[in-house]
């Protein structure tokens, strides 16, 4: 039997893991993506000349060193389908979603990624991945879509990749589990004054992330060109009633600073406008005013739009009232990044159900219950960022072990 | 026995000043060697490319390499710390420069570089591995430095997973809350600490006597203290510390205002800055209004700083009446003349406000003790000598000095609202650094070399493991066993002061093998 069962391996997953594996208790870690790893297997590294601490390498080098230690048993593309608890011991049954390479005969040679057609067809494992194994997207495989396609089963020296497979069940028994099921991005597209979805020069941060790790650079995504003058709104789809949450989702302003200065790192020329509403971080690195203040070509002020409009050749007007003498005024931009909060996974209140625990109003579970083994760790407890959840992750991981005790 | 070595060259043309078939001749030669077991190429930029291929050797099981660089930095043994990735070991790589070498008398001497090459990888073949030191714990007990409720639990979470706890308190801690066997010091100041990682010995003062506690691993729990701000009594204001409003709300007398700020700075310049814990300041600013203490309550702040759920907070302290005032840094708030009033401008309506207040309340703080172990341990800090990690890929709170923890305001200059996860995050690292049973120190130490240091501090501030400091002659010194062997000192000292040292004697022997066949040759 496995001492602690983690559902969720985002930053609070991986750290409680590594916690409880440092302190001799089997893990096992149960995931409903591909390679698990949470929000920051999207993110990329935002450091300039030094290290920024925006935290990203941190959960994905701790998976990266529990997977080559072999110390905790990773359970991807599983979906929770019943949970049992009877006198502290929790038994739960999962369905493993078919991944259509067989995980005991990859070896990880690339190979298969190398040979496919289409992009994002079959995706090579990312840094930071709980299993090494590459996944085949069924609704854009061409042998699936057209039954033609046998490439990648070609190339393959092991005969690892089966399109056969169906999905599977298997049922793992713990003393105590931790919930870590962790947050997603809200959908901009309900603040309809931004126009996102609109107009296609309005994007929201995490496409800007991709964006800028596929091309090396910024691009507009209508034309493709450099743009040369961006703003970054912050509080798209936090802290409002319309559209959104009605809390803060507390990482975005670290996060934003951070995209903000890694734009100037890469290009110095580029015109950046940072508008906030409260800038809330604490830390002195990003202490962004007075940084800002020191470049020519960065603007950052206080006052959130009101909405935006489209322009001649693709450009987007801004209008808000100045936060200097409180007249509206527009500007132009051409490029618009809006930087979005953040809300509880779906999933969570699934789970939630299956352990009989009660949601907050906004979809939180605020509570565990560590009679019945039932901890809870990470964003899917408040609105967190990468440390802070990772954090909150160790500190699941101690209330453990005081409860189950140390080998 | 000797090991293979690889070698590692930059390809460029334009920095060695060879052709092509000058470099492939050269590179052809070097594996000729029986030694050498592989020559890899690399473009630029080199170092960083470098650094790549070393990864992937030590991947594949190959520990030893040359790199072999054209430029002056390469050959002072410029960021050998900072070049090396982190699992390769210093001791089995060497950077050479051929730059000299190779345009001798403005011809290349192909024939002299590859004796060079070979010498080093005679010399690198016969090295030994660096050797972890293990330095067992004295005492295995863990000393735990604070007296509210964030040390109390800490201590008593520690206790609770069977670990010998030392509690030294400033303040009254009472016997009723230990429940796991705490040894308990109430009433005690901690004056001194001494020792190395794994045994420390701290020294502190009860009622007029001394004392000392012996432990291996060091928890520092600070917290927010209040501390009276020296504001000229001629001034009328009232000021409570934020830290105080709620003991003292039951007993206030009706004011005409009062007015929350976030940093007492505004008012009083020589305040410190301090980052206002946005939970107590709202619950408090709620309190106030709800029970109508005055007849206007203002929070004036920079920006309303309510993460996360706090912002419902703010948002039901809005709703009781409480005043939200945001100011620029260009225009902070200040005290009237006549010191009845605090003039601010609003950032969001642009104009000047008179808020009245006859009572002031801001964050404050004051920690005495934690200067002495700043100073002493050299953790990492500010300016101002306030303990701050520092460096790149710390999580909440962990020190860069082994064995010393710390959490709260101690470990981090963010307010008390996310201590619990830090809390829970400490206390991992602590039992799994006790139940390790010993300290590891690395194998290489760094040693300076008395007559050639100038005393600049260079290496006091570059040591990431606060290794480096000054002794009583005003020379800088290695404490031994904080060294980590990383060699960053040894790179930037100006006066090439510093190496590492703790040859193997086999290395020795290479060593003087090589340039004995150098002679002969």
């Amino acid at each position: 039997m496995i001492d602690v069962i983690i559902v969720g391996g985002g930053p609070a997953g991986v750290g409680a893991a590594e916690a409880l594996s440092k302190l001799g208790l089997s893990v096992a870690i149960v995931d409903n993506s591909p390679f698990g790893g949470g929000v920051p297997i999207e993110l990329s590294c935002k450091g300039e000349s030094e290290c920024t601490k925006c935290h990203v390498c941190m959960p994905r080098d701790a998976a990266e060193r529990m997977r080559s230690e072999g110390a905790i048993d990773a359970y991807p593309m599983a979906k929770v389908r019943s949970v049992n608890i009877i006198d502290n011991n929790i038994e739960m049954e999962l369905e493993i979603a078919p991944r259509y390479v067989r995980v005991n005969k990859c070896i990880d040679c690339g190979k298969c990624v190398a040979v496919c057609p289409i992009e994002g067809a079959i995706i090579a494992p990312p840094h930071g991945a709980m299993t090494r194994v590459p996944y085949i997207a069924k609704e854009l495989c061409a042998h699936f879509t057209s039954k033609k396609c046998n490439l990648c089963s070609d190339a393959c020296p092991t005969d690892a990749i089966k399109y056969r497979e169906r999905p599977r069940k298997t049922k793992l028994a713990a003393r105590a589990v931790i919930l870590a099921t962790g947050q997603e991005p809200v959908d901009p597209s309900g603040s309809l004054h931004y126009g996102y979805g609109v107009f296609p020069n309005v994007i929201t941060s995490l496409e800007a992330e991709r964006i800028t790790s596929r091309y090396g650079e910024l691009k507009r995504p209508s034309d493709g060109k450099r743009p040369e003058k961006v703003a970054l709104i912050q509080c798209a789809g936090s802290r409002t009633t319309k559209g959104g949450v009605e809390y803060c989702s507390k990482f975005c302003c670290k996060y934003g600073i951070r995209i903000a200065r890694a734009l100037f790192d890469r290009n110095p020329e580029m015109n950046i406008s940072f508008i906030y509403m409260d800038l809330r971080t604490f830390e002195p690195r990003s202490e962004a005013i007075k940084w800002a203040r020191r470049k020519k070509n960065v603007a950052i002020s206080q006052g959130v739009p009101g909405y935006i409009q489209g322009a001649e050749g693709g450009n987007l007007v801004v209008r808000r009232t100045s936060p200097f003498d409180g007249a509206i005024e527009d500007e132009e931009f051409e490029l618009v990044i809006l930087n979005i909060g953040g809300r509880p996974r779906p999933e969570t209140k699934v789970i939630a159900e299956h352990f009989s625990l009660s949601l907050d109003e906004h979809g939180f579970i605020s509570r565990g219950d560590p009679n019945r083994g039932i901890f809870v760790a990470g964003s899917c407890k408040a609105p967190m960022d990468i440390e802070e959840s990772y954090a909150d992750g160790k500190a699941a991981a101690i209330s453990i072990i005081s409860a189950l005790g140390v080998k | 026995m000797a090991k293979k070595v690889c070698v590692i060259v930059s390809d460029c043309s334009a920095c060695s000043g060879l052709s092509k078939e000058d470099m492939l001749s050269f590179k052809s030669q070097l594996l000729k060697d029986p030694i050498i077991s592989s020559v890899i190429g690399v473009r630029s930029p080199c170092i960083r490319s470098a650094r790549q291929e070393l990864k992937k050797l030590s991947l594949e099981g190959c520990d030893r390499a040359i790199i072999v660089m054209w430029c002056p930095p390469a050959s002072q043994g410029l960021g050998k710390g900072r070049i090396l990735p982190s699992p390769v070991d210093p001791h089995l790589v060497e950077i050479i420069d051929l730059s000299i070498v190779a345009r001798k008398n403005g011809q290349s001497q192909p024939g002299q570089m590859t004796s060079a090459v070979r010498s080093r990888a005679a010399k690198l073949s016969l090295a030994e591995p660096l050797r972890e030191r293990k330095m067992k714990f004295a005492d295995p007990a863990i000393a735990v430095i604070g007296s509210g409720d964030w040390a109390i639990q800490a201590a008593d979470r520690l206790a609770a997973c069977g670990h010998r706890v030392k509690m030294i308190s400033s303040g009254d801690v009472s016997e009723k809350i230990n429940r796991n066997g705490l040894e308990i010091i109430a009433d005690a100041e901690p004056e001194d600490i001494a020792g190395y990682p794994g045994n420390f010995t701290i020294r502190y003062t009860k009622s007029g006597s001394a004392g000392e506690a012996t432990a291996a691993a060091v928890l520092l729990v600070s917290e927010r203290i209040a501390a009276e701000p020296r504001i000229p009594k001629s001034i009328p204001v009232r000021f409570i510390p934020l830290e105080k409003f709620s003991d003292q709300a039951d007993q206030m007398s009706k004011a005409k205002g009062i007015v929350f700020m976030d940093d007492l700075r505004s008012i009083d310049p020589s305040a410190p800055s301090v980052v206002p814990s946005w939970h107590t300041l709202l619950e408090a600013a709620k309190t106030a209004a709800a029970a109508s203490l005055a007849s206007s309550v203002a929070v004036v702040a920079r920006d309303v700083k309510s993460t996360g759920l706090l912002e419902l907070l703010w948002r039901e302290a809005a709703d009781t009446g409480v005043k939200f005032i945001r100011y620029d840094d260009k225009s902070r708030p200040r005290l009237s003349k006549d010191g009845k009033s605090i003039q601010v401008k609003d950032l969001v309506l642009g104009e000047v406000l008179d808020l009245p207040a006859d009572t002031v309340i801001a964050p404050t703080v004051s920690r005495p003790w934690e200067r002495i172990f700043v100073e002493k341990l050299f953790l990492p800090s500010d300016w101002d000598l306030r303990a701050r990690q520092r460096g790149p890929q710390r999580g909440l709170a962990q020190s860069t000095c082994d064995g010393i923890f710390m959490l709260g305001y101690a470990g981090y200059n963010e307010p008390f609202d996310i201590i619990e996860p830090e809390l829970g995050s400490v206390l991992v690292d602590v039992i799994s650094y006790i139940r390790q049973g010993f300290h590891v120190a690395r194998g290489a130490v760094a040693h300076i070399d008395e007559g050639k240091c100038s005393a600049c501090y260079t290496c006091v501030r570059t040591c990431p493991y606060r290794a480096a400091r000054m002794n009583d002659s005003w020379k800088a010194e290695i404490v031994p066993e904080k060294c980590l062997g990383c060699g960053n000192c040894v790179a930037v000292c100006p006066s090439r002061a510093i190496e590492l040292k703790n040859c193997t004697d086999e290395q020795i022997r290479a060593q003087i093998s090589a340039s004995l066949q150098e002679v002969i040759s």
